[in-house]
């Protein structure tokens, strides 16, 4: 025999996935929102956080300015963890304030080498084996004061700072959307109580335990939750493909694109489980709940 | 079997419906419940498969006091008690084979066996044709059948039966009043509420007779 659904469909539990699948759209965006940004900003870091800068003020003195940098370099070079120093070329540091100084004043024309711009050295670290904190530091200090490094720390920490802000926001949107599913569960599980009042009543007449009756309830609730969830976390995963597809995402190149991983996708998909359970969960709660209440 | 001390019943805060009724119901009694329409029969009838809590004294069921019997034994009563509901009381998303199986499967009984029994049960009374149709296709007399099918399924200790043959022909009728004085007969206790004077006189005419809420009369049993 089939075992047929003791409980009939009801209104309630027809529109209830609906209000599910709007709360699993919102975690589904918040999660992988976050993720991604996560992601994005691990990359950004591992490839920033592989080099170095050192900036030696320009020098009055022809030659001055580049036997320091030589110093510099020879200094660097004997530091264990770093992998190459190279002096920048003039020319490629003089395109980089380009833009504030404009191309006459910057490039070799007018101006000529008399601009005073910063001598820098590009420092390549060994990531898996990095110098000591402040060992490179160190090393410039005893060549010259005004000497500075720049190891990008004030990039990473805004950056740090401003991951765990959207982790903490997203993670504020999935409580509140886990909230939302518990009460419409609740909503929808206290009116299926009232609407199927007879149908309890036959069942404890005949001698059935609190358990079985309980479990048809869940049962109910496994599936609002789970359509719900589906429905929501699918159209949050495709709305996130779509803003990745139309790398809409930082084209600048400044910032890496906004992607997701196969497992940042696995995290998405279980969000319908992560529903389902806490659908039936509280629908057990609410349904035992108000069963002992009854003789 | 069923001992009542003293027993009164009110449904929420209303007044109470049943006052003072003492009587001890005989394991193997066959006896009925009668009254004019309002008296009680129904609600006493909640009270003995222990739907609803007395408002005062003692029920004492298969040996146990009701009152002091743990919430999670109460299924366990319950399984031992057959009821035929006056308005049926099927379960309308189930067929009639599921609603007449219901309490086999509550119980954890094989399912191939327990869907033979009910098919058989439901052949028997006639509804060999409609073990598949779901209650509201049905006609009144045909639910009760159903009603009756799903009440006796279980070979209960006590049968507990409201107005069980009202909807009935008076073949089907005569039918059923066969299979509970057959029942009775391998052990069964049988209550059943009605209206018929005529049915009552017919088997014997043992049992309770209420009025108003109250016992006005021990027909033949023990006080
Ligand atoms: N659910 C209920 N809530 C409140 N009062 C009720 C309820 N059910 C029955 N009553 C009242 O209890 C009294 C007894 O009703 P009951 O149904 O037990 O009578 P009955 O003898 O079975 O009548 P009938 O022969 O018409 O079936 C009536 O006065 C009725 O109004
Ligand atoms: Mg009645």
């Amino acid at each position: 025999m089939s075992a047929g659904s003791v409980l009939g469909r009801d209104a309630a539990s027809r529109t209830m996935p609906w209000i599910v699948a709007v709360m699993a759209f919102i975690a589904g965006l918040a999660l992988a929102l976050s993720l991604a940004v996560e992601g994005a900003a691990g990359r950004f870091a591992a490839g920033i956080s592989g080099n170095m800068t050192i900036e030696i003020p320009h020098a009055e003195l022809a030659g001055a300015a580049e036997s320091r940098a030589n110093a510099v370099v020879a200094a660097v070079a004997r530091i264990p963890g770093v992998v190459s120093a190279t002096i920048v070329p003039r020319a490629e540091t003089a395109k980089l304030v380009e833009p504030w100084l404009g191309a006459d004043l910057a490039g070799s024309g007018i101006a000529g080498t008399a601009l005073p711009i910063p001598t820098l050295v590009d420092i390549r670290l060994d990531t898996g084996n990095p110098p000591a904190d402040g060992a490179v530091a160190a090393a410039m200090a005893a060549i010259s004061p005004d000497i500075r490094v720049d190891d990008h720390r004030i990039w990473l920490d805004q950056l740090l700072g401003w991951v765990t802000a959207v982790r903490l926001t997203a993670g504020a949107v999935l409580i509140c959307a886990a909230i939302g599913i518990v009460l419409t569960i609740v909503l929808a599980t206290r009116a299926a109580l009232a609407i199927h009042r007879d149908v309890i009543e036959i069942l404890h007449i005949i001698g059935a335990q609190d358990g079985y009756i309980a479990r048809q309830f869940q049962f109910q609730a496994l599936r609002m939750g789970f359509q719900g969830g589906v429905a929501g976390a699918a159209l949050a995963a495709l709305l996130v493909l779509i803003i990745g597809l139309a790398g809409l995402s930082m084209r600048s190149g400044l910032l890496p694109a906004l992607n997701l991983g196969f497992r940042e996708w696995m995290v998405v998909a279980t969000l319908p489980l992560a529903a389902a359970l806490i659908a039936v969960v509280v629908a057990r709660v609410v349904v035992m709940r108000a069963l002992a209440r009854m003789m | 079997m069923i001992r009542f001390e003293n027993v009164g019943m009110r449904y929420g805060t209303g007044p109470e419906i049943l006052r003072d009724l003492t009587f001890t119901v005989e394991p193997g009694a066959f006896w009925f419940l009668t009254g004019a329409s309002g008296a009680g029969k129904s609600s006493l009838l909640r009270l003995m498969y222990l739907a609803h809590a007395p408002s005062r004294g003692l029920i004492n069921l298969f040996g146990r006091d009701i009152a002091t019997t743990p919430r999670a034994e109460l299924p366990g009563l319950r399984r031992q008690i057959g009821v035929v509901f006056q308005d049926f009381r099927l379960i309308p998303s189930l067929t009639a084979l599921q609603n007449v199986a219901l309490p086999l499967r509550i119980a954890g009984k094989a399912e191939a066996e327990t869907r033979q029994h009910a098919g058989e049960l439901l052949r028997w009374v006639g509804l060999g044709p409609f073990v598949d149709h779901f209650p509201p296709a049905l006609s009144g007399g045909q639910q009760q059948r159903v009603a009756i099918a799903r009440a006796v399924i279980g070979q209960p200790r006590l049968l507990l039966a409201d107005e069980p043959t009202g909807n009935l022909d008076e073949e089907m009728g005569n039918r059923l009043m066969h299979l509970f004085l057959e029942m009775n007969k391998l052990g069964t206790s049988i209550v059943i509420a009605t209206h018929n004077e005529g049915l009552v006189r017919r088997h014997g005419g043992r049992g309770l007779h209420l009025v108003e809420g109250e016992l006005a009369e021990i027909r033949g049993g023990t006080p």
